[in-house]
């Protein structure tokens, strides 16, 4: 009884498999910079430029998706306070690979990201999302989860990245556009500032169309309400009538 | 005496030049998840200090041995993890033999302060400044009462950033950001950091 009782959240999970709705809760509803904010720092200190917030979100993308893949083997038996030693060591190893492979594409970009780099490893999206979310579902889905999580992320950094280097320096992707710069949004103050306007911003137009579809819906839910209502009324007066017009033949019947 | 000051004039630069939060988004998240409450400051704080001073001490000559080794960076997460989880378990094995009532009651949350960004961050940062032992400790102390007292400004301010008078798609994480970005404003001006505007 008591096993039937644990096993039945994650069974619920796992067959309620929706692909939309989980593309939708990685990308925008629990986006870890602009909703939760849970993973901001190499967003707001290092993503200065395009191709550092390029470089940024495949370290995390590639870091993020190996260590929460390989760590969910490790027995739950083990307690979480230990468990978690499990996870920033798998993580700190798959980092080698990353920057080193990183390092043969961008050379100059993973030395100017600096020590925002390696503290990939420690990002709650290996620390607290794994025994939150992930780890509750089914593998193929906490797969598609963690893809579109770290897609989240990345899409984040790189247009903070490319932005501020619009308004920072007046190049794109080091394309010079225009002379016009404002240096403090290179900065961390202006880092916080940009993406706490950013969060903002996105959680209202998330809630604005949230709000529209959920009104939308409730407004065809309605209209099938009141059509279902009417149609159900019209038949079931149809059928009055008709037992009205055959009891009256049969008084007529009677009668005659 | 000269290292004494040594060690105040770093903890002092950490605490204020290169304040964990304001200065170098360290921890940040944790930093708003401890500011909702008084207690969780304490222990947070008490924590991260701790981990970082004891981790600071192993480092320091672990960096003596390693530095000059051309893929040491490469490695450095790796060992610095294996150096924070050391001093994590025997800390846990020490509470847990000795003061079983702690460690039932900080067990669910401990790892929240040994294995984030303020850490491994301070970590990291002292080995690329290639500074001796009492710089080190300095450092160390520094970046972790930097990161209290940037908790504890976000607690002072965290009911007034969460009032009603706020928009309801800024309330709670976004003004919370602007919020540390007008500290870290601040903070900036004690390094006579100026936009270029004046």
């Amino acid at each position: 009884m008591a096993q039937a009782k644990q096993l039945k959240p994650e069974m619920t999970r796992k067959s309620d498999f929706k692909f939309t709705r989980d593309l939708i809760d990685g990308l925008a509803k629990q986006n870890v910079v602009l909703m939760t904010g849970i993973v901001n720092a190499p967003v707001i200190i290092a993503a200065t430029t395009f191709k550092k917030g390029v470089v940024i979100a495949l370290a995390f993308a590639i870091i993020s998706f190996l260590t929460i893949v390989t760590c969910s083997f490790v027995p739950k038996k083990i307690v979480y306070t230990l468990r978690v030693i499990i996870y920033a060591l798998v993580g700190s190893v798959y980092y080698i690979p990353t920057v080193l492979l990183l390092e043969q594409i961008f050379p100059l970009t993973v030395e100017l990201i600096g020590i925002y780099m390696p503290l990939i490893i420690t990002n709650a999206l290996i620390f607290s999302k794994t025994e939150s979310r992930f780890y509750l579902e089914s593998k193929l889905k906490m797969i598609i989860d963690v893809i579109f999580f770290a897609a989240g992320f990345g899409i984040v950094c790189v247009l903070t990245g490319g932005f501020r280097e619009i308004i920072c320096f007046g190049t794109f992707a080091g394309i010079q556009l225009f002379d016009f710069k404002i240096a403090a949004f290179e900065s961390p103050f202006g880092g916080f500032i940009l993406v706490g306007i950013m969060a903002g911003m996105f959680r209202a137009l998330y809630n604005y169309l949230r709000n529209r579809r959920i009104r939308q819906n409730s407004e065809e839910h309605n209209k099938a309400a009141a059509e279902q209502t009417f149609r159900s009324s019209t038949e079931s007066g149809g059928k009055q009538v008709m037992i009205a017009d055959k009891s009256d033949t049969a008084k007529e019947h009677s009668n005659g | 005496m000269d290292k004494l000051a040594l060690f105040i004039n770093t903890a002092m630069l950490a605490m204020f030049v290169e304040n964990a939060i304001f200065s170098r988004a360290l921890g940040t998240s944790v930093a708003f998840y401890a500011s909702r409450k008084k207690e969780s400051i304490f222990g947070l704080g008490l924590g991260i200090t701790y981990v970082i001073v004891v981790s600071s001490c192993i480092t320091f000559f672990v960096d003596g041995w390693l530095a000059d080794w051309q893929y040491f960076y490469v490695v450095m997460p790796l060992i610095y993890t294996l150096i924070v989880s050391i001093v994590y378990t025997g800390s846990l094995l020490l509470l847990w033999r000795f003061l079983p009532k702690i460690f039932r009651n900080i067990k669910k949350y401990v790892h929240l302060s040994v294995f984030n960004a303020t850490v491994l961050g301070a970590l990291f940062l002292n080995t690329t400044y290639h500074a001796d032992f009492f710089s080190y400790m300095g450092f160390g102390v520094g970046i972790a009462a930097g990161f209290f007292i940037a908790v504890f400004f976000l607690h002072v301010a965290n009911e007034r950033l969460n009032s009603p008078l706020i928009p309801e798609a800024f309330r709670g994480m976004p003004i919370m950001m602007v919020f540390v970005g007008i500290m870290s404003l601040a903070f900036y001006a004690l390094t006579g950091y100026n936009t270029g505007a004046i």
